[in-house]
């Protein structure tokens, strides 16, 4: 896999829970990784594909996605703004669909594939990353990582998007900062680049 | 007796003394008492930065960065004078220091009129007050003060320490100075050159004098477009806020605050609590003078179990002292109060009341405007660890003195027991200017000594539990003689003191009384030439909490004045741009301004239809706020369902010299959206003692598809930089208004903007 970005970051590990407690994530201290083996205090021991690495991960069985990847992965790049499905900080790929992590049940992600910003590669993700340098997009940056994934995700099934569709795509996600206008140049340049190095290529 | 000498020994030892201080220029802020560390082995040459072996440069920066940029723009200051690689470049945040307190905020706070600036008096007030702040000051982000802040001292940072590496060449190649040039990290010394990283140890020691700083035609970073210094870590989704630390051990927490003003938590079952899954303790929260609520906090292992363990406390709560409190009953209190004579004048002359009373004609007009949320994205957190000898904040905080003070202050500490580790803000926007947050992260994280607890809100925690934009009531009057013309103006407006209650809860002595300039600014402060003007405020006390919310007073004086303003254009049947020309006759920067944005909007030119054959039109706003002046067009239409759409703003700015072009653009999109955001849907009411709103979804925040087109022109200037992160606020909200008038003949006189009938609009 392509690795941009420091491995740390990639790879699933301990995140939460005090040391040497039984609970504590990623210790691999038992338990098959089919989410079925229930460890003590009602938490489960799942095993998931974040980024293409499989790792395994502790935690209640209701836990959204989201607190699984931030808490339970140390894959903090996804963040949390609202919890109700309505700011998209904590946007995420399963299986390429977009979803809101921080109502998704880990559950729902067991056997398929997940991607965060942190593992958001390929030519897609180069070109909305360097669409998102040249236009000097971010301000505070904490709800950059959702727009990109809302942005990839678009980009895949759509490579050239009007101003309607990326409207469509990208309302779910809030920026307080107003780096709207720029999201907006952003995605056009990224697609325009991916179509003309398509057609190049 | 000499008549010096006599007043000295009428002001006893102690006045003598201040005297004297008085008179002593202020002291240095290059260098602070410790040695900052950057902790990856470079050396320090002054409080503003280091350089490493490899020619890395670390600059250190006081200033919180939370979008605004500002990291980038104080490393130009100091790249521009050290003459260094700029890819080499990095900021970290700077530790506390005295050095590092904020003077441009208070100088340029002072309730001066911008006319009367110049004159000797108010030169000695603001030289005095910014050499007390040097010494007693705070270190604040906030006032859009950040650059002007570190105009001076960052360049002089930069151009002390390339003149101690010059030096330390010059002495290692054996040639003078004067045979010595830099450029790109490099001194070149006659015939030999040297890379800053190899002269850092000795440069440490080489002693300075003066340096002379460039002219602005000798400028090569400053005033150019620069991109962020932060941005790969943005695309990244690297951690770097607060919400992201992770401390070996850590533990989280979820809160239960009061649902209601006053309230108090009577019984709660904390063993049903303790039993639930990864539950690790129930802390009762006091709630503190720094304005967190009362209520309970539970840790567990992780942030979901703490959470979904607060049901099991079935908390039982008094009721508030204030539930018959209503936003209705708010609005008739503030109405009442600016419709009364009792206010505090900021600005009073030409005699505008008898004048308003002889008038031919009056207009009589009351604006009103609602409580306002901050909704930073990332919502209020902290980690604390309280350890043997102390304790540990990792937050991200506007005031890094005070969120230290407060953690000291919980846990009885001395402030230099507290180690603070300052993250990058997922928003500010003023909220973080408050350390209600940090105080309680203490109070939780005392449960476990030893262990990190890393206390995190949910959105409706960070809504519900806010330090709100005032809401506020203005009755606005003007006489007019027989030609529509405005002989008078009276402004009396009413509502909550933000600035004082930030002061009382901080303990900042000297603004806690006297009047607080934020509640009327946007009024007196104007450049407009009226013959006669007063412009007051009553200060009303109302349990809700009010802060500094993004431009704060301005905030919404600004939308009453400019809509106002706009209302004497119409009654005197002038074009509103030109009206407002013809009131800046001795104001040629606003006027400059305000050329500006006609230019480029096209003013008087014909708007075409919407796409779907819907009628437009403008309109305009200008505003002073933060010493920089900005002048707004927005182009408008009705929706068939009655909501208005916003196409196209176009703004112009004076904000001295533009030090980043590219960040001035990007903070006024901010302030257009975030003041959209507002203008069009921000709304907090309050009920029964409740703040209402829980999430986005009751607390709407602009999106993508409402998001109009932004055209910043920047007007050139060669004064001191003056604020960008809020000025550009204040006039979206009028410029909305005005252009909503022009397309409807509707004039609504309050926020958010709502069309009482739904259509498409006939220009009247």
């Amino acid at each position: 896999m392509n690795q941009p970005f420091p491995p740390e970051f990639l790879q699933a590990g301990p995140r939460a829970g005090a040391a040497g407690d039984s609970t504590v994530p990623g210790g691999a201290a038992g338990g098959s990784p089919t989410g079925d083996a229930v460890a003590a205090e009602g938490v489960q021991l799942f095993s998931l594909d974040v980024n293409g690495v499989t790792g395994d991960v502790t935690l209640a069985p209701d836990t959204p996605l989201l607190w699984a990847l931030r808490q339970g992965m140390g894959l903090p790049g996804t963040r949390f703004g609202c919890g109700m499905a309505l700011c998209g900080a904590c946007t995420v790929h399963i299986d390429g669909q977009v979803v809101r992590s921080c109502v998704t049940p880990v559950r729902a992600a067991l056997g398929k594939k997940v991607t965060t910003i942190e593992g958001l590669t390929g030519p897609i993700g180069d070109a909305l990353r360097t669409a998102w340098m040249a236009l000097d997009v971010a301000q505070c940056g904490y709800c950059q990582s959702g727009q990109l994934m809302s942005a990839a995700a678009l980009l895949a099934t759509t490579p050239r998007p009007t101003d309607d569709e990326i409207d469509r795509a990208m309302d779910g996600n809030v920026c307080r900062c107003g780096t709207y206008p720029r999201i907006r140049a952003a995605i056009k340049a990224a697609g325009a680049q991916l179509s003309a190095s398509r057609s190049g290529a | 007796m000499k008549r010096r000498t006599f007043l000295l020994a009428g002001l006893g030892a102690g006045g003598a003394l201040f005297v004297g201080w008085s008179l002593t220029p202020p002291r240095q802020r290059l260098y602070p008492n410790d040695a900052p560390n950057p902790g990856d082995g470079s050396v320090p040459l002054n409080g503003w930065l280091a350089i490493g072996t490899d020619g890395q440069v670390t600059i250190m920066a006081p200033k919180a960065e939370m979008g605004q940029g500002i990291h980038t723009a104080l490393a130009m200051l100091v790249a521009e004078e050290l003459d260094c690689d700029w890819r080499q470049v990095r900021v970290v945040h700077s530790g506390i220091d005295r050095i590092y307190n904020n003077i441009a905020a208070i100088v340029d706070g002072l309730p001066f009129h911008e006319d009367i600036q110049g004159t000797r008096t108010v030169r000695a007030v603001r030289w005095l007050t910014a050499k007390s702040i040097r010494e007693f000051g705070v270190m604040m982000t906030g006032g859009s003060s950040s650059v002007r802040d570190v105009w001076e001292v960052a360049r002089t940072a930069g151009a002390t320490a390339r003149a101690q590496l010059v030096a330390a060449a010059a002495a290692r190649a054996q040639v003078p100075v004067s045979q010595c040039r830099t450029e790109g990290g490099v001194v070149f010394a006659g015939t030999q050159q040297f890379r800053y990283g190899t002269l850092v140890r000795d440069a440490a020691t080489q002693r300075v004098e003066q340096v002379t700083l460039r002219a602005p035609q000798q400028f090569r970073i400053i005033g150019r477009d620069t991109a962020r210094l932060d941005v790969d870590a943005t695309v990244g989704g690297l951690p770097r806020y607060a919400i992201d630390v992770y401390v070996e051990g850590m533990l989280s927490a979820a809160v239960l605050m009061a649902p209601a003003l006053g309230a108090t938590v009577q019984r709660f079952d904390r063993q049903a609590a303790l039993a639930r899954p990864g539950v690790r303790a129930v802390v009762e929260l006091p709630g503190s003078r720094y304005g967190d609520a009362p209520g309970l906090a539970i840790i567990a292992d992780s942030w979901w179990q703490a959470k979904q363990a607060l049901p099991a406390l079935n908390a039982q709560w008094s009721a508030s002292p204030h539930a018959s409190l209503s936003s209705a009953g708010i609005a008739e209190q503030l109405r009442t109060a600016a419709a009364s004579e009792t206010g505090l004048p900021f600005r009073s002359y030409g005699d505008a009341v008898e004048t308003l009373a002889q008038a031919a004609r009056t207009i009589d007009v009351t604006y009103e405007a609602p409580y306002l949320a901050h909704a930073t994205m990332e919502p209020m957190n902290a980690t604390v660890r309280v350890n043997a000898k102390g304790a540990e904040l990792w937050t991200s905080t506007q005031v890094p003195g005070f969120a230290r003070a407060a953690v000291a202050s919980v846990l009885g500490l001395a402030d230099d027991e507290v180690t603070l580790h300052q993250q990058v803000l997922g928003g500010g926007f003023g909220r973080r200017l408050e350390v209600d947050y940090v105080a309680q992260a203490a109070t939780i994280a005392k449960a476990l000594p030893g262990v990190a607890v890393q206390t995190i809100w949910s959105r409706e925690d960070d809504m519900r539990h806010d330090f709100y934009r005032p809401a506020a009531a203005s009755r606005l009057r003007a006489g007019l003689d027989t030609n529509g013309r405005v002989t008078s103006v009276v402004c009396h407006s009413a509502g909550q003191a933000p600035f004082k209650a930030l002061s009382r809860r901080l303990g900042i002595v000297f603004t806690q009384y006297g009047p607080d300039k934020t509640t009327a600014e946007g009024t007196w402060d104007q450049p407009y030439e009226f013959p006669a003007l007063r412009s007051a405020h009553a200060e009303v006390e109302l349990p809700v909490p009010v802060g500094s919310w993004r431009s704060v007073g301005h905030s919404h004086q600004g939308f009453f004045f400019e809509s106002f303003v706009d209302e004497l254009a119409h009654a005197a049947k002038a074009d509103p741009l030109r009206y407002r020309q013809e009131l800046l006759t001795r104001h040629p920067r606003a006027r400059a301004v305000l050329d500006a944005v006609a230019t480029e909007s096209g003013w008087g030119t014909p708007l075409p239809l919407t796409a779907d054959g819907r009628p437009q039109a403008r309109g305009v706003a200008l505003h002073w706020s933060f010493d920089t002046v900005v002048a707004m067009v927005a182009e408008v239409s009705m929706r068939a369902n009655g909501g208005v759409q916003v196409h196209r703003i176009v703004a112009a700015v004076d904000c001295g010299l533009a030090v980043n072009p590219n960040g001035i653009r990007q903070q006024v999109e901010g302030s257009v959206v975030y003041g959209l955001s507002a203008a069009l849907y921000g709304e907090v009411l309050v009920d029964q003692g409740q703040l209402r709103p829980g999430n986005f979804h009751e607390y709407p925040p602009m999106r993508m598809s409402e998001c109009p087109a932004v055209n910043t022109v920047i007007v050139p200037s060669s004064r001191v930089p003056s604020g960008i992160g809020e000025p550009a606020l204040a006039v979206v909200a009028p410029a909305v208004a005005n252009a909503l008038f022009a397309l409807t003949g509707t004039r609504l006189r309050a926020l958010p903007l709502r069309m009482p009938a739904v259509g498409t609009g006939v220009a009247p």
